[in-house]
């Protein structure tokens, strides 16, 4: 039993910190008994294990609970993200489709200019070119993100729905095992949950951040 | 078979025989222990001279000798001429050594050993000399909930610790016997140590310039406070997002911090630096011996601060849980705090330090060993301290020369 109560969740917590602060707090509070696992950062001292094994699997069922909550908080952060990033792919195609329409109208014209030798035609084509690179430059803009290292908004687009979809599975698995009792299971889906964490803590958290907040979903 | 169980009996009859010959007890009311003379006498440097029959104003002065533990009071047992003398090799549970030296013969009821008791924990006076404690300066006896405790040198007949000295009670006896250094929670063990200690500490400079900070810790949190604080962030050591895990890697962070102070955080798990991933699977072992050694190779000054979670304790031999918060962000954050205020080691220690959470020296160091400073807290609703993590500074071998400390006086110690 020593080895199941003794699971980690240092990386659920964090996340829960980034994310959504109020909520880890509000489990501090139900979860009193678990207050040296729910501070931020690998615990010292001792792993107290209790007594009996009833109450070794009720703290290891409240640990999966609260991983639980740190993949839902994960997910709804990653959905939000998606909302997000999806505007700013159709915009980004939207102006590029107008940068294009602008290229093509600019082309023409300056043919067109060259044939009539109007000056004032040939300034409009100009202006007309010189706006389609501006349109394409606000499209690059929009398909960036703020860290160039985490790649464009298409790559993020693909590792948030990638995200979003291991936390709800491993969220539903948990939530199971949980109902259904399966103490065999909580302690190892619950590690896969930290180990989850961990890489959620490493993109997500900065992705989400740095990211203005899209209104939540209808 | 019969045969074999009658063969396995007699032999186990002879060995415990043997012991219990070899384990004894003397407690004399007479005007002494035959052969025990220097002994009294050096008792006689601390008790009162006046013989008393009051159990609060016993007095008792305690030294090690080949042949156990003596025990020499000025209580007279009512119907006696002499003071109680105790020699003993079968305990060093100092009450239950009381109990015997008040009251003759088992005649005493369970109230009055209890009313004796109290007066013990109370009003008595115990001398411990100096003799008393290991080299790594831990108690060799077990003084209870004593109150009035002094360490002396019978030799000299100095009194090296007064009633300055405190009890810090482990999760398993004998509680430590420590004393204070600086502040509010820095002390030091054996007690009468401990402003020898203060003094070396403040003679050592913590050149702030000069420091470097590594991390075998991984943990995101740890991870954001590390890059939250600027002072540690710039002087970390390797690339930031690669985790340090093997001793070539180590290696090669002391190679460039050559001649620096590095500190070090990390989790400790019995005799090795333990990386573990989050789903607790040990990813890297590094003994800690290895990095200490690499670190006198580079001349790299080491304070090494590892946080312990190694053990593995049911409820039913502790509380519900340490009072005291102290986790790898806290240690970031006391290491930042304590670099930032400090001039010298003693500074560093002392800000390192919060109520309840009591930094332990011993005196290793003194001798030229790596300094080794324990972390304690207590645990909720009992009086007990858990160790949660320790501090080793392995000091550069130019500082050492630099303050003269002689090599040639190094003991055998033990970290317990």
């Amino acid at each position: 039993m020593g080895e199941t109560t003794s699971i980690a969740i240092n990386e659920g917590v964090f996340l829960l910190q980034s994310l959504s602060p109020a909520r880890l707090d509000q489990l501090r509070e139900e979860y009193p008994a678990l207050s040296k696992e729910l501070a931020v950062g690998i615990s010292a001292g001792p792993d107290v294990e209790p007594g009996d094994n009833n109450a070794a699997t009720a703290i290891l069922r409240e640990k999966a609970q609260i991983m639980v909550v740190a993949l839902s908080e994960a997910g709804t952060a990653a959905q939000q993200a998606l909302l997000t990033l999806s505007r700013r792919v159709k915009s980004a195609r939207r102006q590029r489709l107008i940068s294009q329409m602008l290229v093509l109208i600019g082309s023409s014209s300056s043919l067109a200019t060259l044939a009539l030798s109007k000056n004032r035609a040939a300034i409009i084509s100009a202006v007309l070119t010189l706006l389609a690179a501006l349109w394409n430059l606000l499209a690059e803009y929009q398909e960036k993100l703020l860290n160039p290292q985490a790649g464009n908004i298409y790559d993020a687009f693909q590792r948030l729905a990638e995200g979003a979809y291991k936390t709800r599975t491993l969220s539903t698995e948990l939530t199971l095992a949980l109902k259904y009792d399966q103490a065999s299971q909580i302690g190892q889906l619950a590690a896969n949950a930290n180990l989850l964490c961990e890489q959620l803590n490493g993109w997500l958290v900065q992705m989400v951040t740095s990211m203005p907040q899209a209104p939540a979903a209808a | 078979m019969i045969t074999r169980i009658r063969r396995i009996a007699c032999l186990a009859t002879i060995l415990l025989s043997s012991a219990a010959a070899l384990s004894q007890s003397l407690i004399c009311r007479e005007p002494g222990i035959q052969g025990r003379d220097e002994n009294a006498a050096r008792a006689h440097r601390f008790l009162l001279p006046i013989d008393t029959s009051e159990i609060s104003k016993a007095e008792i002065y305690v030294e090690k000798t080949a042949k156990g533990i003596y025990f020499h009071s000025n209580f007279v047992t009512p119907g006696f001429d002499n003071p109680t003398k105790v020699l003993t090799n079968e305990t060093s549970d100092f009450e239950r050594v009381f109990v015997n030296l008040i009251f003759a013969g088992g005649k005493s009821t369970p109230y009055e050993q209890k009313a004796a008791l109290k007066e013990y924990r109370e009003h008595v006076q115990i001398y411990l000399d100096q003799s008393m404690f290991t080299e790594g300066g831990y108690p060799t006896i077990d003084v209870g909930d004593a109150t009035h405790v002094a360490i002396v040198d019978g030799k000299t007949g100095k009194l090296l610790a007064g009633n300055s000295v405190e009890r810090l009670d482990r999760a398993s006896p004998p509680p430590i016997l420590l004393s204070k250094i600086l502040g509010c929670c820095m002390y030091g063990i054996p007690p009468h140590l401990a402003e020898q200690y203060r003094q070396a500490l403040a003679q050592r400079r913590l050149d702030k310039s000069n420091v470097r900070f590594m991390s075998l810790v991984r943990d995101s949190g740890t991870e954001g406070a590390i890059n939250k604080s600027t002072s540690l962030r710039s002087a970390r050591l390797g690339e930031a997002g690669t985790p340090i895990v093997t001793l070539s890697q180590i290696e090669s962070a002391f190679r460039s911090a050559n001649g620096s102070t590095v500190i070090l955080v990390s989790h400790v798990e019995g005799t090795n630096f333990v990386v573990r991933d989050p789903a607790q699977n040990v990813t890297s072992t590094i003994p800690v011996d290895s990095v200490r050694a690499l670190a006198s190779k580079y001349n790299v000054e080491l304070v090494d601060l590892g946080c312990e979670t190694a053990q593995h304790l049911r409820t039913g031999t502790l509380g519900v849980g340490v009072t005291t918060k102290f986790n790898t962000v806290d240690a970031v954050h006391s290491l930042e705090r304590a670099l930032s205020q400090s001039q010298n080691y003693a500074d560093f220690f002392q800000a390192l330090t919060s109520e309840n959470l009591r930094i332990v020296v011993d005196h290793g160091f003194m001798q030229d060993w790596p300094l080794c400073a324990d972390v304690y807290a207590k645990e909720t609703g009992t009086s007990v301290w858990i160790k949660l993590a320790r501090i080793f500074v392995s000091f550069r071998q130019d500082k050492k020369r630099a303050l003269g400390i002689s090599t040639s006086s190094i003991e055998f110690y033990q970290h317990t």
